[in-house]
Protein backbone atom coordinates (compact mmCIF):
# COMPACT_ATOMS: atom_id res chain seq x y z
CA UNK A 1 0.00 0.00 0.00
CA UNK A 2 1.33 3.41 -0.93
CA UNK A 3 2.41 5.75 1.82
CA UNK A 4 2.42 9.41 2.64
CA UNK A 5 5.89 10.38 3.69
CA UNK A 6 6.91 13.41 5.60
CA UNK A 7 10.55 14.41 5.44
CA UNK A 8 12.77 17.41 5.92
CA UNK A 9 14.86 17.85 2.78
CA UNK A 10 17.51 20.56 2.73
CA UNK A 11 15.88 22.08 5.79
CA UNK A 12 12.45 22.29 4.18
CA UNK A 13 9.49 20.19 5.29
CA UNK A 14 8.05 18.06 2.54
CA UNK A 15 4.90 15.97 2.51
CA UNK A 16 4.54 13.61 -0.42
CA UNK A 17 1.49 11.43 -0.88
CA UNK A 18 1.11 8.15 -2.65
CA UNK A 19 4.70 6.93 -2.49
CA UNK A 20 5.13 3.34 -3.57
CA UNK A 21 7.20 1.36 -0.99
CA UNK A 22 9.55 0.15 -3.73
CA UNK A 23 10.42 3.68 -4.82
CA UNK A 24 14.10 4.38 -4.21
CA UNK A 25 15.18 7.51 -2.38
CA UNK A 26 17.12 8.77 -5.40
CA UNK A 27 13.99 8.66 -7.60
CA UNK A 28 11.97 10.30 -4.86
CA UNK A 29 14.45 13.17 -4.70
CA UNK A 30 14.79 13.56 -8.45
CA UNK A 31 11.31 12.78 -9.75
CA UNK A 32 9.09 13.88 -6.88
CA UNK A 33 11.04 16.77 -5.39
CA UNK A 34 12.80 17.74 -8.64
CA UNK A 35 16.15 17.83 -6.89
CA UNK A 36 18.15 16.62 -9.86
CA UNK A 37 21.55 17.47 -8.40
CA UNK A 38 21.62 13.93 -7.02
CA UNK A 39 22.67 11.73 -9.94
CA UNK A 40 22.00 8.13 -10.86
CA UNK A 41 25.24 6.51 -11.93
CA UNK A 42 25.65 2.75 -11.66
CA UNK A 43 22.35 2.21 -9.85
CA UNK A 44 23.98 -0.71 -8.03
CA UNK A 45 25.62 0.68 -4.85
CA UNK A 46 29.05 1.01 -6.42
CA UNK A 47 29.70 4.45 -7.89
CA UNK A 48 28.41 6.81 -5.19
CA UNK A 49 27.01 9.40 -7.65
CA UNK A 50 23.68 9.28 -5.76
CA UNK A 51 25.22 9.95 -2.33
CA UNK A 52 23.13 12.17 -0.03
CA UNK A 53 23.17 12.80 3.70
CA UNK A 54 20.54 10.87 5.65
CA UNK A 55 20.37 12.34 9.16
CA UNK A 56 23.82 13.74 8.47
CA UNK A 57 25.40 10.46 7.33
CA UNK A 58 26.37 9.72 3.74
CA UNK A 59 24.27 7.01 2.10
CA UNK A 60 23.79 5.80 -1.45
CA UNK A 61 20.26 6.91 -2.24
CA UNK A 62 19.86 4.22 -4.93
CA UNK A 63 20.05 1.70 -2.08
CA UNK A 64 17.54 3.21 0.34
CA UNK A 65 13.77 2.91 0.10
CA UNK A 66 12.17 6.36 0.00
CA UNK A 67 9.62 5.31 2.64
CA UNK A 68 12.53 4.99 5.07
CA UNK A 69 13.05 8.74 4.91
CA UNK A 70 9.70 9.34 6.64
CA UNK A 71 10.46 11.30 9.78
CA UNK A 72 14.08 11.85 8.81
CA UNK A 73 16.28 14.56 7.37
CA UNK A 74 17.89 14.41 3.96
CA UNK A 75 20.48 16.80 2.58
CA UNK A 76 21.33 16.91 -1.11
CA UNK A 77 23.94 18.99 -2.90
CA UNK A 78 21.26 21.68 -3.42
CA UNK A 79 21.13 22.15 0.34
CA UNK A 80 24.78 23.00 0.90
CA UNK A 81 25.09 26.61 -0.25
CA UNK A 82 23.96 29.12 2.37
CA UNK A 83 22.67 32.59 1.49
CA UNK A 84 24.00 32.31 -2.03
CA UNK A 85 27.47 31.34 -0.87
CA UNK A 86 28.95 28.02 -1.86
CA UNK A 87 29.83 25.49 0.81
CA UNK A 88 33.63 25.21 1.22
CA UNK A 89 33.51 21.77 -0.42
CA UNK A 90 31.73 23.18 -3.46
CA UNK A 91 34.18 26.07 -3.55
CA UNK A 92 37.06 23.63 -3.13
CA UNK A 93 36.00 21.54 -6.11
CA UNK A 94 35.78 24.75 -8.16
CA UNK A 95 39.04 26.19 -6.87
CA UNK A 96 41.10 23.02 -7.28
CA UNK A 97 39.36 21.91 -10.49
CA UNK A 98 38.16 18.73 -8.81
CA UNK A 99 35.98 17.73 -11.74
CA UNK A 100 35.86 17.40 -15.48
CA UNK A 101 32.47 16.15 -16.66
CA UNK A 102 30.98 16.78 -13.21
CA UNK A 103 28.68 13.78 -13.13
CA UNK A 104 30.21 12.26 -10.00
CA UNK A 105 30.75 15.62 -8.27
CA UNK A 106 27.59 15.95 -6.14
CA UNK A 107 28.16 12.45 -4.77
CA UNK A 108 31.79 13.19 -3.99
CA UNK A 109 30.86 16.42 -2.25
CA UNK A 110 28.20 14.75 -0.09
CA UNK A 111 30.52 11.85 0.81
CA UNK A 112 33.24 14.37 1.66
CA UNK A 113 30.76 16.24 3.91
CA UNK A 114 30.38 13.10 6.01
CA UNK A 115 34.13 12.47 5.93
CA UNK A 116 34.98 15.97 7.17
CA UNK A 117 32.28 15.85 9.84
CA UNK A 118 33.97 12.74 11.27
CA UNK A 119 37.53 13.84 10.63
CA UNK A 120 37.98 17.59 10.07
CA UNK A 121 41.70 17.28 9.24
CA UNK A 122 42.14 14.09 7.22
CA UNK A 123 45.45 13.02 5.71
CA UNK A 124 45.64 12.36 1.98
CA UNK A 125 45.42 8.62 2.71
CA UNK A 126 42.37 9.13 4.92
CA UNK A 127 40.66 11.12 2.18
CA UNK A 128 41.40 8.42 -0.40
CA UNK A 129 40.07 5.70 1.91
CA UNK A 130 37.13 7.81 3.05
CA UNK A 131 35.99 8.39 -0.53
CA UNK A 132 36.48 4.80 -1.69
CA UNK A 133 32.74 4.52 -2.23
CA UNK A 134 32.79 7.10 -5.00
CA UNK A 135 34.06 6.62 -8.53
CA UNK A 136 35.31 9.32 -10.92
CA UNK A 137 36.17 8.28 -14.46
CA UNK A 138 37.68 11.62 -15.54
CA UNK A 139 40.07 13.11 -13.05
CA UNK A 140 42.29 10.37 -11.69
CA UNK A 141 41.22 11.66 -8.26
CA UNK A 142 44.23 13.93 -7.67
CA UNK A 143 42.30 17.17 -7.85
CA UNK A 144 39.41 15.71 -5.89
CA UNK A 145 41.81 15.02 -3.03
CA UNK A 146 43.12 18.58 -3.31
CA UNK A 147 39.58 19.96 -3.31
CA UNK A 148 38.77 18.14 -0.06
CA UNK A 149 42.04 19.33 1.47
CA UNK A 150 41.19 22.89 0.38
CA UNK A 151 37.76 22.59 2.00
CA UNK A 152 39.21 21.12 5.21
CA UNK A 153 41.70 24.00 5.49
CA UNK A 154 39.02 26.61 4.84
CA UNK A 155 36.51 25.03 7.19
CA UNK A 156 39.22 25.02 9.87
CA UNK A 157 39.74 28.72 9.40
CA UNK A 158 36.01 29.23 9.73
CA UNK A 159 35.69 30.74 6.28
CA UNK A 160 32.82 29.78 4.08
CA UNK A 161 32.79 32.55 1.52
CA UNK A 162 35.74 31.72 -0.67
CA UNK A 163 34.29 32.38 -4.07
CA UNK B 1 16.36 -0.65 -11.66
CA UNK B 2 13.57 -0.97 -9.16
CA UNK B 3 12.49 -3.98 -7.14
CA UNK B 4 9.32 -5.93 -7.81
CA UNK B 5 6.36 -4.72 -5.76
CA UNK B 6 6.15 -5.99 -2.20
CA UNK B 7 4.03 -5.55 0.88
CA UNK B 8 5.84 -3.14 3.17
CA UNK B 9 5.76 -3.26 6.96
CA UNK B 10 7.80 -1.09 9.29
CA UNK B 11 6.87 -2.24 12.80
CA UNK B 12 7.82 -0.14 15.82
CA UNK B 13 8.82 -3.04 18.06
CA UNK B 14 10.79 -6.25 17.80
CA UNK B 15 7.79 -8.28 18.95
CA UNK B 16 5.65 -6.89 16.16
CA UNK B 17 8.39 -7.62 13.64
CA UNK B 18 8.68 -11.22 14.83
CA UNK B 19 4.90 -11.67 14.70
CA UNK B 20 4.86 -10.41 11.11
CA UNK B 21 7.78 -12.65 10.21
CA UNK B 22 6.00 -15.63 11.76
CA UNK B 23 2.88 -14.79 9.76
CA UNK B 24 4.60 -14.48 6.38
CA UNK B 25 7.14 -17.30 6.82
CA UNK B 26 9.00 -17.97 3.56
CA UNK B 27 7.20 -15.05 1.88
CA UNK B 28 8.59 -12.50 4.33
CA UNK B 29 12.05 -11.05 4.51
CA UNK B 30 13.57 -8.84 7.16
CA UNK B 31 15.35 -5.72 5.96
CA UNK B 32 18.01 -4.34 8.31
CA UNK B 33 20.41 -1.93 6.54
CA UNK B 34 19.28 -3.25 3.17
CA UNK B 35 22.74 -2.92 1.65
CA UNK B 36 22.76 -6.50 0.33
CA UNK B 37 19.04 -7.24 0.17
CA UNK B 38 17.98 -4.14 -1.76
CA UNK B 39 20.58 -4.57 -4.54
CA UNK B 40 19.46 -8.22 -4.83
CA UNK B 41 15.86 -7.05 -5.10
CA UNK B 42 16.78 -4.46 -7.74
CA UNK B 43 18.55 -7.11 -9.79
CA UNK B 44 15.46 -9.29 -9.22
CA UNK B 45 17.66 -11.99 -7.67
CA UNK B 46 15.31 -11.77 -4.70
CA UNK B 47 11.62 -10.85 -4.85
CA UNK B 48 10.14 -11.23 -1.38
CA UNK B 49 6.37 -10.79 -1.23
CA UNK B 50 6.68 -8.94 2.09
CA UNK B 51 9.42 -6.76 3.51
CA UNK B 52 9.52 -6.33 7.27
CA UNK B 53 11.68 -3.24 7.63
CA UNK B 54 13.48 -3.04 10.97
CA UNK B 55 14.46 0.63 10.59
CA UNK B 56 11.91 1.94 13.13
CA UNK B 57 12.76 -0.42 15.98
CA UNK B 58 14.73 1.36 18.69
CA UNK B 59 17.24 -0.08 21.13
CA UNK B 60 18.53 -3.04 19.11
CA UNK B 61 21.77 -1.29 18.19
CA UNK B 62 23.62 -0.98 21.49
CA UNK B 63 27.16 -2.21 22.17
CA UNK B 64 27.73 -3.02 25.85
CA UNK B 65 30.01 -5.06 28.06
CA UNK B 66 28.87 -6.92 31.13
CA UNK B 67 30.93 -9.48 33.09
CA UNK B 68 33.56 -9.74 30.39
CA UNK B 69 31.05 -10.36 27.64
CA UNK B 70 30.30 -7.85 24.90
CA UNK B 71 26.73 -7.76 23.64
CA UNK B 72 26.08 -6.15 20.30
CA UNK B 73 22.55 -5.40 19.14
CA UNK B 74 21.90 -6.90 15.72
CA UNK B 75 20.96 -3.52 14.24
CA UNK B 76 24.26 -1.88 15.18
CA UNK B 77 25.76 -0.52 11.97
CA UNK B 78 29.23 -1.37 10.73
CA UNK B 79 30.06 2.27 11.30
CA UNK B 80 29.07 2.10 14.96
CA UNK B 81 31.23 -1.01 15.43
CA UNK B 82 34.12 0.65 13.63
CA UNK B 83 33.82 3.74 15.84
CA UNK B 84 33.05 1.96 19.13
CA UNK B 85 35.60 2.84 21.81
CA UNK B 86 34.47 -0.25 23.73
CA UNK B 87 35.26 -2.55 20.82
CA UNK B 88 38.51 -0.76 20.04
CA UNK B 89 39.78 -1.54 23.52
CA UNK B 90 37.95 -4.79 24.35
CA UNK B 91 37.48 -6.56 21.00
CA UNK B 92 39.54 -4.64 18.45
CA UNK B 93 39.47 -7.41 15.86
CA UNK B 94 35.74 -6.84 15.42
CA UNK B 95 36.15 -3.06 15.05
CA UNK B 96 38.82 -3.63 12.42
CA UNK B 97 36.71 -6.16 10.53
CA UNK B 98 33.82 -3.67 10.49
CA UNK B 99 36.03 -0.87 9.19
CA UNK B 100 36.82 -2.57 5.89
CA UNK B 101 33.30 -3.63 4.93
CA UNK B 102 32.13 -2.06 1.68
CA UNK B 103 32.62 1.69 1.77
CA UNK B 104 31.68 4.51 4.12
CA UNK B 105 28.17 4.87 2.72
CA UNK B 106 27.47 1.14 3.00
CA UNK B 107 28.88 1.05 6.54
CA UNK B 108 26.54 3.88 7.55
CA UNK B 109 23.52 1.66 6.86
CA UNK B 110 24.64 -1.97 6.88
CA UNK B 111 24.27 -3.85 10.18
CA UNK B 112 26.11 -6.70 11.83
CA UNK B 113 22.93 -8.73 12.25
CA UNK B 114 22.02 -8.25 8.61
CA UNK B 115 25.48 -9.29 7.47
CA UNK B 116 25.39 -12.40 9.67
CA UNK B 117 21.96 -13.47 8.45
CA UNK B 118 22.90 -12.80 4.82
CA UNK B 119 25.87 -15.20 5.25
CA UNK B 120 27.89 -14.22 2.22
CA UNK B 121 30.88 -16.60 2.36
CA UNK B 122 33.24 -13.72 1.48
CA UNK B 123 31.94 -11.34 4.15
CA UNK B 124 34.25 -9.89 6.80
CA UNK B 125 32.57 -10.85 10.05
CA UNK B 126 32.05 -14.59 9.70
CA UNK B 127 35.66 -15.85 10.16
CA UNK B 128 36.19 -13.33 12.96
CA UNK B 129 33.05 -14.40 14.81
CA UNK B 130 33.92 -18.08 14.49
CA UNK B 131 37.46 -17.38 15.75
CA UNK B 132 36.02 -15.44 18.69
CA UNK B 133 33.62 -18.26 19.56
CA UNK B 134 30.76 -15.78 19.24
CA UNK B 135 27.21 -16.73 20.10
CA UNK B 136 24.15 -15.38 18.37
CA UNK B 137 20.86 -14.76 20.15
CA UNK B 138 18.11 -15.86 17.79
CA UNK B 139 14.49 -14.95 18.41
CA UNK B 140 11.12 -15.79 16.96
CA UNK B 141 7.60 -15.06 18.20
CA UNK B 142 7.81 -18.45 19.94
CA UNK B 143 10.94 -17.80 21.94
CA UNK B 144 14.67 -17.44 22.01
CA UNK B 145 17.69 -19.66 21.50
CA UNK B 146 21.43 -19.15 21.38
CA UNK B 147 23.46 -20.50 18.46
CA UNK B 148 27.25 -20.72 18.35
CA UNK B 149 28.80 -18.99 15.33
CA UNK B 150 30.50 -22.26 14.38
CA UNK B 151 27.07 -23.97 14.14
CA UNK B 152 25.29 -21.03 12.48
CA UNK B 153 26.79 -20.98 9.00
CA UNK B 154 25.46 -23.90 6.95
CA UNK B 155 26.24 -23.12 3.31
CA UNK B 156 26.56 -20.22 0.86
CA UNK B 157 23.82 -17.75 1.97
CA UNK B 158 22.35 -20.50 4.17
CA UNK B 159 22.24 -20.34 7.97
CA UNK B 160 20.68 -22.13 10.92
CA UNK B 161 17.91 -19.48 10.98
CA UNK B 162 14.38 -20.70 10.47
CA UNK B 163 12.11 -18.49 8.32
CA UNK B 164 10.42 -17.11 11.45
CA UNK B 165 13.67 -16.28 13.26
CA UNK B 166 15.87 -13.23 13.54
CA UNK B 167 19.36 -12.71 14.96
CA UNK B 168 18.83 -10.11 17.69
CA UNK B 169 22.17 -10.01 19.49
CA UNK B 170 25.80 -11.02 19.04
CA UNK B 171 27.82 -12.03 22.10
CA UNK B 172 31.60 -12.24 22.21
CA UNK B 173 34.09 -12.49 25.06
CA UNK B 174 36.07 -9.32 25.63
CA UNK B 175 39.84 -9.49 25.64
CA UNK B 176 42.73 -7.17 26.36
CA UNK B 177 46.29 -6.72 25.26
CA UNK B 178 47.18 -10.27 26.28
CA UNK B 179 45.71 -11.49 22.98
CA UNK B 180 47.47 -11.06 19.64
CA UNK B 181 44.94 -10.59 16.88
CA UNK B 182 44.47 -9.74 13.23
CA UNK B 183 41.75 -9.59 10.64
CA UNK B 184 42.90 -9.17 7.09
CA UNK B 185 41.54 -9.81 3.66
CA UNK B 186 43.01 -10.10 0.25
CA UNK B 187 40.85 -8.25 -2.23
CA UNK B 188 41.35 -6.49 -5.52
CA UNK B 189 40.40 -3.12 -4.05
CA UNK B 190 39.84 -1.99 -0.48
CA UNK B 191 36.04 -1.98 -0.74
CA UNK B 192 35.71 -5.37 -2.39
CA UNK B 193 34.66 -8.64 -0.84
CA UNK B 194 37.50 -10.90 0.28
CA UNK B 195 39.17 -13.37 -2.07
CA UNK B 196 40.68 -14.77 1.11
CA UNK B 197 39.75 -13.51 4.59
CA UNK B 198 41.75 -14.37 7.71
CA UNK B 199 40.96 -14.04 11.40
CA UNK B 200 43.70 -14.81 13.93
CA UNK B 201 43.63 -14.79 17.76
CA UNK B 202 46.74 -15.88 19.68
CA UNK B 203 47.28 -16.37 23.38
CA UNK B 204 50.65 -17.04 25.00
CA UNK B 205 52.28 -17.53 28.38
CA UNK B 206 54.77 -15.11 29.95
CA UNK B 207 57.59 -16.54 27.83
CA UNK B 208 55.59 -15.91 24.60
CA UNK B 209 54.98 -19.61 24.10
CA UNK B 210 51.62 -20.04 22.34
CA UNK B 211 48.92 -21.51 24.57
CA UNK B 212 45.96 -21.08 22.23
CA UNK B 213 45.58 -20.27 18.56
CA UNK B 214 42.40 -19.57 16.63
CA UNK B 215 42.89 -19.28 12.87
CA UNK B 216 39.77 -19.11 10.69
CA UNK B 217 39.52 -18.38 6.97
CA UNK B 218 36.65 -16.82 5.06
CA UNK B 219 35.88 -16.80 1.31
CA UNK B 220 37.65 -20.12 0.69
CA UNK B 221 34.60 -22.33 1.28
CA UNK B 222 30.81 -21.92 1.58
CA UNK B 223 31.27 -21.37 5.34
CA UNK B 224 34.15 -20.11 7.53
CA UNK B 225 36.84 -22.77 7.96
CA UNK B 226 39.00 -23.30 11.03
CA UNK B 227 42.61 -24.10 10.08
CA UNK B 228 43.17 -26.79 12.67
CA UNK B 229 46.54 -27.82 11.25
CA UNK B 230 47.84 -24.27 11.60
CA UNK B 231 46.50 -24.00 15.14
CA UNK B 232 48.11 -27.28 16.20
CA UNK B 233 51.41 -26.20 14.64
CA UNK B 234 51.42 -23.03 16.75
CA UNK B 235 50.43 -24.25 20.20
CA UNK B 236 53.44 -24.99 22.38
CA UNK B 237 55.81 -23.05 20.14
CA UNK B 238 57.45 -19.70 20.92
CA UNK B 239 55.63 -17.07 18.87
CA UNK B 240 58.24 -15.96 16.36
CA UNK B 241 58.02 -15.12 12.70
CA UNK B 242 59.74 -18.44 11.95
CA UNK B 243 56.95 -20.23 13.83
CA UNK B 244 54.37 -18.18 11.91
CA UNK B 245 55.92 -19.12 8.59
CA UNK B 246 56.12 -22.79 9.51
CA UNK B 247 52.53 -22.91 10.78
CA UNK B 248 51.19 -20.94 7.79
CA UNK B 249 52.72 -23.47 5.42
CA UNK B 250 50.30 -26.06 6.82
CA UNK B 251 47.32 -24.03 5.50
CA UNK B 252 45.20 -26.34 3.42
CA UNK B 253 41.98 -25.54 1.62
CA UNK B 254 39.25 -28.10 1.06
CA UNK B 255 37.61 -29.28 -2.15
CA UNK B 256 34.80 -26.73 -1.86
CA UNK B 257 37.08 -23.77 -2.52
CA UNK B 258 35.13 -21.46 -4.83
CA UNK B 259 36.25 -20.27 -8.25
CA UNK B 260 34.94 -17.08 -9.78
CA UNK B 261 36.04 -14.41 -12.26
CA UNK B 262 38.28 -12.78 -9.67
CA UNK B 263 40.09 -15.84 -8.33
CA UNK B 264 39.94 -19.51 -9.13
CA UNK B 265 40.37 -22.20 -6.48
CA UNK B 266 44.01 -22.82 -7.38
CA UNK B 267 44.83 -19.13 -6.92
CA UNK B 268 43.09 -19.03 -3.55
CA UNK B 269 45.01 -22.15 -2.47
CA UNK B 270 48.25 -20.46 -3.53
CA UNK B 271 47.65 -17.16 -1.70
CA UNK B 272 45.90 -18.48 1.42
CA UNK B 273 49.14 -19.57 3.17
CA UNK B 274 50.65 -16.17 2.43
CA UNK B 275 47.60 -14.42 3.91
CA UNK B 276 47.79 -16.67 6.98
CA UNK B 277 51.51 -15.99 7.47
CA UNK B 278 51.04 -12.22 7.23
CA UNK B 279 48.09 -12.31 9.64
CA UNK B 280 50.03 -14.44 12.13
CA UNK B 281 52.96 -12.04 11.97
CA UNK B 282 50.69 -9.06 12.56
CA UNK B 283 49.08 -10.83 15.53
CA UNK B 284 52.48 -11.74 16.98
CA UNK B 285 53.69 -8.15 16.55
CA UNK B 286 50.65 -6.85 18.41
CA UNK B 287 51.23 -9.35 21.19
CA UNK B 288 54.92 -8.53 21.64
CA UNK B 289 54.14 -4.81 21.50
CA UNK B 290 52.04 -5.24 24.67
CA UNK B 291 55.21 -5.76 26.71
CA UNK B 292 56.69 -2.45 25.63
Amino acid sequence: MNRTIQTRVNGRKSIEENVEPRMLLVHFLRDRLRLTGTHVGCDSTNCGACTVLFDGKAVKSCTVLAVRAHGHEVTTVEGLAQNGKLHPLQAGFQHEHGLQCGYCTPGFIMAACDLLSRNPAPTEQEIRLGLEGNLCRCTGYHNIIKAVQWAAANLAEGKSDHV
Amino acid sequence: MIPRSFGYHDPATLDEALTLLGEYGEDGKLMAGGQSLLPMMKFRLASPAHIVDLCRIPGVDTIEESNGEIRIGALATHRSLEDSQLLKSRCPILAKAASSIGDAQVRNLGTIGGAIAHADPAANYSPVLVALGARFVVRSAQGERVVAAADFYKDTFVTALRPSEMVTEIRVLAFGREVGWEHAKLSRRASDFALVGVAVLLRADAADVCTQADVVLGAVAPVPVRMQGVEVALVGKPLTSAAAAQAASVTKLGDKTPSDVHADAAYRAEVAPVCVRRALEAAINRMTARNK
